[in-house]
């Protein structure tokens, strides 16, 4: 394991912005003396300047790294000169031009690989962790520090004792794969249960369904959403959040559709919608419980669909929350769920004037209460009705700040539609406590208006073009091994106990995963071992007891490095330049791990074998792809798949147990919460914080960021200017706040300086920062001791666990 | 005759500086400045709107040189550094600009920078297309329109890149292009009419 | 020379000399951006000063050239030190404008590839065209020569047109500018010859002032005071031009009343008024009264207001079309400045905003100083009376029949 040095290190290593930036000047000012007595300096400056780089040969490599905006979407083409990367464009190989996207993200990596951020050679902790103090050492001592803690935490704790933990790092489909399944340990990736974050809506919304991913997918590929008459966007912001497929919901709009926002602030997406709805923030399950409200009363459901594809006809126990069925065996031995068509679901067949199956061929009564055996039962319509008779427009008013009028426009506008498209972003309704109970509203929405299953419908989180099925191979680790699930949801890790004895963090989980950084600082000290594994210093890396410096997507020891299904094309992931300073990719510090932990046999040896193993098990999109192949295209090549986009349910089957959209849910009968019924924030509601923290505090996604990556990134800077918080002129003025003010924002958890900018755009009562800042590119303090980790109880019994309310958090701002 | 231009509809723009940020990567644009710029109009702070919360309004106006027709710059060079080319693109020959910034006060739309300092570029290697000269200190620059890339029948780093598909290159003279056709509809527009520079950059809806 | 070299006034100059070419050497080396300019107002002192000295330099070869023109014998007494203080200047002019390039050496491309439609290229051929002048009136009026009277009498009534052709197309440098509000105006050039005169003689009589009182040149006092009432009818033609310009701006109250009120109410307002009411209303009010004139300290003082006047309006002329650009927004121009290679907010500003920077200020008095130095230099040669061994170290006394007596030199 030689030390990969590089000489592009001489050049940043060691060297402050500052420091780089008086050197260039002193250098330049030299410079300039010599320019000017050069004859050719005189006279053709031009070529006076040219630079050493472009003497060099140019070279071109493709390769899809970006930093992962939600979706994997954007293919580059990279052009480097004398070993440094020098140009990013996007790939044009795609077979619709409108794929070959990029954005001022992705471009300004030639930028951001070279920060002085970048971790240069594997530390160790020298000081108190969190300190941030570190020697130097060689990458022989990290890996077998690293790997003889794993080792000790397990025997001594077992292996629920070692979590590995990734935020949206760096890399996209790196990381590391198979130490955490090899080594019996849990993992936290990217976007799976159990981390609190990105799951809220899904929290409510999969039951109905029966489809399981915490993030909702989309259920419409985006470029059928011109299809519609209506696209409602609710706490979602594409125009930040997915520049890559923002283009398509303009051009639908242009095509005719109607695009509703509904947003707190006037954002990027909202100024181009043909109705912005301002809503107040965390309201949003009183704006879909009174839209449920308007439907049922007004009878604006579609009726066919109800009948045929929900559960809304189905009778309810109304007293044990419970589904009627032919039978109460809801799960069978081996704890599997019965289906309906072995113990169908019952509803009331008014002809017959008796309970029937619901698969029998009888035609359903929609509103039904009977009591049979003294025990009472309704349709789930009946109960809903029942339910929502309170939730009218005008109470939702109160509560959400939208003028009643609008709410019966809006829930008018997409029930009567001929096809609306729902959509919602994890940036904002997600974010609060109740974001379930929005989840399951929408569930009730989709399932009252039949808004799926057709090009121009559907539901789900952002806006992307959708890949036909067309699985990759898989690597496949010996049978003895098991994938070990969570202790317990990642999100309780900082507010109790958990056997998590060692954390592996890879990317910057611990300043960007957990809410109330106090809390979070106070359970990472506690900990026996904490590694750290990141191209950047970013905070987390304060509180490594060993940091790991990782290459970005561009570098790499091995020529291919990855490969990817895009956008139904197979894209391939080559090397553009070494690894920087005496960094290693993912896929290298992995193997090293996994070799000195002896479990080298069972990882592919470079990521070539990986990726042939990938392709070689491959269905049939795949044929005649192969590395070779890929290179000579430019590394993209189209998968062999219908062109027609993608349009999930379009059988309108679910996989629930009735096949139908489940709208009840008996997990939650005991919450009060069968059928979703609106519940408050609490901080946001509380009057007692309010007089003293009268602020909401929005930490919202931007163009400028994904996460935290992007914070310090020059170039982004250059379009974004500094840490700044966002607030209306009424707010400023009241606290007599100027644009460029440096102000204190605070509450009883935590403290930041900013400086502020007075916004328009910004709702009263709401102050919004980019969120991911770094505590050292703030003025002072960490952006993330003010947010609000109290978990809901009841989420506990949803499937992915409780959601960590970042967005239920209130503040002041003083001028500092 | 060709007369190169760029058509930018702000009803798509989402402001995300992308071609900014592109330009600068292409044209080796050193630090402190850009070419292209994307203002929030009538605004002091970016993305924020116009008017009062909750009846608002934002547009984005993405601004570099406007390759004018009747450019107000190149009249008033006195070495006749700045010219207009035959492809009706305003270029500037590096090895004639003598610093004067005459060109600068004479530019409607504040489209040209200059380096006031010795060009420091983080990283600090010249990134972009090695075709495009490296400018010293003390002379002014701006969007060339991509000339290096035009030349070569490629479009402006910016239009490549847009990722929402706000911008459209082509040739006004030719009045089947697609930039042409953008010309003639009613919401399209020049900035600042009234001062006659003719730009060949349109703004439309 | 050497006895040049004892008086401390002019070891001072010398001294502002050698800092200010110092700190010139130092732009050179590091670039413009050691100003306090930047992208968003790329134009600062150097012009301001430029322009001033255009117009302290025409001023003077206009009341000169006048007084052979016009056949004013009593000016012709005053001739000599016009011009030679219309040299000096333009000379510091031309430095200004070489000061402010950013490449220098690339300036000969201007003789290789002039574009004719440039104000900057006229104003160089016209600049270079009124020094050659300068120096032929100033060689023949110095001639002993037959027939040198004649051919001063041809030079001036070239030289009278190329003055107010000088200040007139310095003025078109601005005044042709569709782009800048407070600039675009048919009556800029009139404006800048009217600031020309009343600067210029302002200067003159300064000049000539400081001189009498060191006993290097005697002007007479009558003459002095014509030249006072001179002045304060110039002041009130350059008053008239300034409120023609205010009225035009403000009547309709559109964009001309923006430009206008950062005038009057904004960054550039205390030059305006300083420039309105101590440039121009105190000094007419204190000259239009013959008593007045007839006071040597009350003169200089009015006429010092005048030439300060004369730079406030450089100044509020300059920096007020800066302020807003024409088309508005956040985040606005990026500077370019050694700030803004820091990035991120230092980059950007919604304004035009200027403040010059020592080094700059330094090379500007620097710049001045080799002006005084020039006129020094030429004025010992040509004009002052020389002193005698008896005189030297106290005040001088009247000439005695000396052949070089300037006052019968220019008849």
């Amino acid at each position: 394991m030689e030390n990969k040095g590089n000489e592009n290190s001489v050049l940043v290593r060691n060297m402050s912005r500052r420091n780089f930036m008086k050197g260039a000047a002193t250098m330049g000012a030299a410079c300039a003396g010599a320019g000017m007595l050069s004859a050719s300096g005189w006279l053709s400056p031009r070529e006076a300047l040219a630079d050493d780089v472009d003497s060099e040969q140019e070279e071109k490599s493709f390769t899809y790294h970006c930093a992962n905006c939600g979706n994997p979407a954007c293919a580059l083409e990279c052009t480097t000169r004398g070993g440094k990367l020098v140009k990013i464009e996007p790939n044009q190989g795609w077979n619709d031009p409108r794929l070959a996207t990029i954005c001022l993200k992705g471009i300004s990596e030639i930028n951001r690989i070279y920060s002085e951020d970048r971790l240069q050679t594997p530390l160790k902790r020298a000081g108190e962790r969190g300190e941030g103090k570190f020697v130097a050492i060689t990458w022989d001592e990290a890996i077998s520090t690293v790997g003889d803690s794993l080792k000790k935490a397990i025997e001594e704790h077992g292996p629920k004792s070692v979590c590995f933990y990734s935020s949206s790092s760096a890399n996209t489909d790196d990381g590391i794969r198979w130490l955490p399944t090899l080594l019996g340990t849990p993992a936290r990736r990217a976007h799976p249960a159990g981390g609190g974050i990105d799951c809220g809506i899904g929290n409510g919304y999969d039951d109905t369904t029966g489809n399981y991913a915490p993030v909702v997918p989309q259920s419409s590929d985006v470029r059928t959403w011109k299809d519609s008459d209506v696209m409602v966007l609710v706490g979602h912001n594409p125009a930040e959040s997915r520049l890559h497929s923002v283009r398509y919901v303009l051009e639908a709009k242009e095509a005719g559709s109607e695009l509703i926002v509904v947003d707190p602030r006037y954002t990027t997406t909202a100024q181009h919608a043909d109705w912005w709805i301002p809503i107040k923030p965390g309201t949003d399950p009183a704006l879909i419980t009174a839209s449920i409200h308007h439907i049922i009363e007004n009878g604006l459901y579609n009726e066919e669909f109800v009948l045929e594809h929900t559960a809304f006809p189905f009778l309810v126990d109304v007293e044990a929350g419970t589904y009627l069925r032919a039978t109460p065996e809801t799960k069978d031995e081996a704890g599997n769920v019965v289906k309906g068509d072995v113990n169908p679901f019952m509803v009331w067949d008014s002809a017959a004037n008796a309970v029937a199956p619901y698969n029998s061929g009888a035609a359903p009564e929609l509103f039904k209460e009977v009591v049979v055996d003294g025990k009472t039962y309704k349709t789930v319509m009946q109960l809903a009705k029942e339910t929502y008779e309170g939730a009218t427009p005008e109470w939702a008013a109160e509560i959400t700040e939208i003028p009643a009028e609008d709410i019966k426009k809006l829930a008018e506008k997409y029930a009567t539609a001929g096809s609306a498209v729902l959509s919602y972003g994890m940036g904002g309704a997600d974010k609060y406590p109740n974001s379930d109970i929005t989840g399951h509203g929408m569930s009730l929405l989709v399932s009252l208006t039949g808004h799926i299953g057709r090009p121009g419908t559907g539901f789900g989180e952002g806006i992307v073009p959708l890949n036909h099925p067309a699985a990759m191979g898989k690597w496949k680790l010996p049978e003895q091994f098991k994938v070990s699930k969570l202790p317990q949801s990642a999100a309780t890790f900082t507010q109790e106990e958990s056997p998590v004895r060692v954390l592996f963090g890879i990317g910057n989980p611990i300043n960007q995963l957990f809410a109330n950084s106090e809390a979070t600082d106070k359970w990472v000290k506690s900990l026996d071992f904490v590694v750290c594994m990141n191209p950047y210093h970013c905070p987390s890396v304060d509180y490594a007891d060993i940091v790991l410096p990782t290459t970005t997507g561009f570098e790499s020891e091995y020529d291919v490095r990855g490969l990817q299904n895009r956008r139904d094309h197979a894209v391939l992931a080559e090397k553009v330049i070494e690894p920087l300073f005496d960094s290693h990719t993912d896929f290298e510090v992995e193997r090293m791990l996994c070799e000195y932990l002896g479990f080298g046999d069972y990882i592919p040896k470079d990521p070539e074998e990986l990726v042939n193993a990938l392709l070689s098990g491959a269905k049939d999109p795949w044929k005649g792809i192969t590395v070779d192949t890929l290179k000579q295209n430019n590394g993209i090549q189209p998968l062999a798949v219908s062109p027609k986009p993608v349009v999930n349910y379009a059988d309108l089957k679910f996989p629930t147990a009735s096949g139908r959209l489940e709208v009840f849910h008996p997990s939650m009968a005991k919450h009060g919460q069968a059928l979703p019924v609106h519940e408050d924030c609490e901080e946001i509601t509380s009057e007692e914080v309010a007089s003293k923290y009268p602020l909401q505090y929005g930490q919202v996604r931007s163009r400028n960021r994904v996460h935290s990556q992007f914070a310090g990134t020059h170039w982004i800077k250059d379009v974004n200017g500094e840490p700044a918080i966002r607030i209306n002129p009424k707010d400023a003025e009241a606290r007599g706040i100027k644009t460029g003010d440096v102000v204190r924002v605070y509450n009883d958890r935590g403290s930041v300086k900013f400086v502020a900018q007075v916004a328009k755009d910004m709702r009263p009562g709401q102050i919004s920062i980019q969120e991911g800042w770094w505590p050292s590119q703030t003025i002072e303090g960490n952006f993330q001791s003010l947010t609000n980790d109290k978990l809901v109880d009841r989420q506990r019994d949803r499937k992915y666990g409780p959601i960590i309310p970042f967005m239920d958090t209130k503040v002041e701002v003083e001028k500092a | 005759m060709t007369k190169l231009g760029i058509a930018i509809n702000q009803s798509r723009c989402v402001g995300c500086n992308t071609c900014s940020v592109s330009c600068k990567m292409q044209n080796r644009i050193p630090s402190g400045m850009l070419w292209n710029r994307v203002l929030t109009n009538n605004s002091e702070v970016a993305d924020s709107a116009e008017g009062e919360y909750p009846d608002l309004r934002r547009t984005y106006t993405p601004l570099a040189c406007q390759h004018c027709e009747n450019p107000a710059c190149q009249r008033v060079c006195p070495t006749g550094a700045t010219y207009k080319d035959d492809k009706g693109r305003v270029e500037i020959d590096y090895d004639k600009c003598i610093g004067c910034r005459m060109c600068m006060a004479a530019c409607p739309y504040n489209a040209r920078v200059f380096n006031w300092a010795e060009p420091v570029r983080d990283p600090d290697f010249a990134y972009g297309d090695k075709d495009v000269p490296l400018r010293p200190k003390g002379v002014a620059e701006k969007c060339t329109l991509c000339k290096e890339r035009t030349d070569r029948d490629e479009e402006p780093m910016c239009v490549k890149c847009c990722p929402v598909g706000a911008r459209v290159y082509g040739d006004l003279d030719d009045p089947n292009s697609e930039i042409s056709k953008i010309a003639r509809l009613g919401t399209a527009k020049v900035l600042e009419e009234h001062f006659g520079t003719k730009p060949q950059v349109r703004y439309y809806k | 020379m050497t006895a040049l070299l004892k008086k401390p006034a002019f070891v001072a100059l010398v001294a502002l000399a050698l800092v200010g070419i110092g700190c010139w050497i130092y732009q050179l080396a590091s670039g413009l951006g050691i100003t306090g300019m930047s992208n968003a107002n790329s134009w600062g002192l150097y012009i301001m000063m430029f322009m001033l000295f255009v117009g302290l330099s025409a001023g003077g070869l206009i009341v000169a050239s006048s007084a052979s023109v016009f056949h004013i014998e009593r000016f012709k007494a005053v001739a000599m030190p016009a011009v030679i203080l219309s040299t000096a200047c333009i000379c510091v002019a031309g430095m200004f404008v070489l000061i402010d390039v950013g490449g220098i050496q690339r300036v000969w491309w201007m003789l290789v590839s002039p574009n004719p439609t440039s104000p900057l290229l006229w104003d160089m051929c016209v600049i270079t065209l009124y020094l050659v002048i300068n120096i032929i009136y100033l060689v023949f009026m110095s001639s002993k020569k037959e027939g040198a009277e004649r051919k001063v009498a041809i030079v001036s009534r070239f030289a009278l047109p190329i003055a107010i052709l000088v200040h007139s197309v310095t003025a078109w440098i601005f005044g042709l500018q569709i782009a800048k509000e407070g600039w675009y105006t048919a009556v800029l050039a009139p404006i800048f010859v009217a600031s020309a005169m009343d600067s210029g003689l302002a200067l003159l009589l300064c000049v000539l002032a400081g001189l009498r009182k060191a006993g290097k040149f005697d002007v007479d006092q009558k003459l002095f005071s014509t030249l006072a009432g001179l002045l304060a009818t110039c002041i009130a033609v350059d008053a008239f031009f300034i409120g023609c310009e205010v009225l035009t701006m403000a009547y309709p109250g559109a964009a001309g009343a923006e430009t206008l009120a950062i005038m009057a109410t904004g960054p550039t307002a205390p030059f305006f008024w300083f420039e309105v009411i101590g440039g121009l209303v105190v000094p007419f009010c204190i000259l239009v009264f013959a008593k007045n004139r007839e006071k040597t300290s009350l003169v200089v003082a009015s006429s010092a207001l005048v030439i300060l006047g004369v730079f406030c309006k450089r100044i509020w002329l300059l920096l007020t079309s800066f302020v807003i650009p024409n088309v508005e927004g956040a985040p606005g121009m990026s500077l370019g400045t050694f700030a803004a290679q820091n990035g991120g907010g230092e980059m950007w500003s919604l304004f035009g905003s200027y403040c010059p920077t020592l080094p700059e200020i330094l090379i500007a008095l620097g710049a001045v100083s080799v002006g005084a130095i020039i006129f020094y230099v030429i004025a010992q040669n040509l004009m002052f009376k020389k002193e005698t061994a008896a005189s030297a170290g106290g005040k001088s006394e009247a000439p005695s029949g000396s052949s070089e007596d300037s006052l019968t030199a220019t008849a």
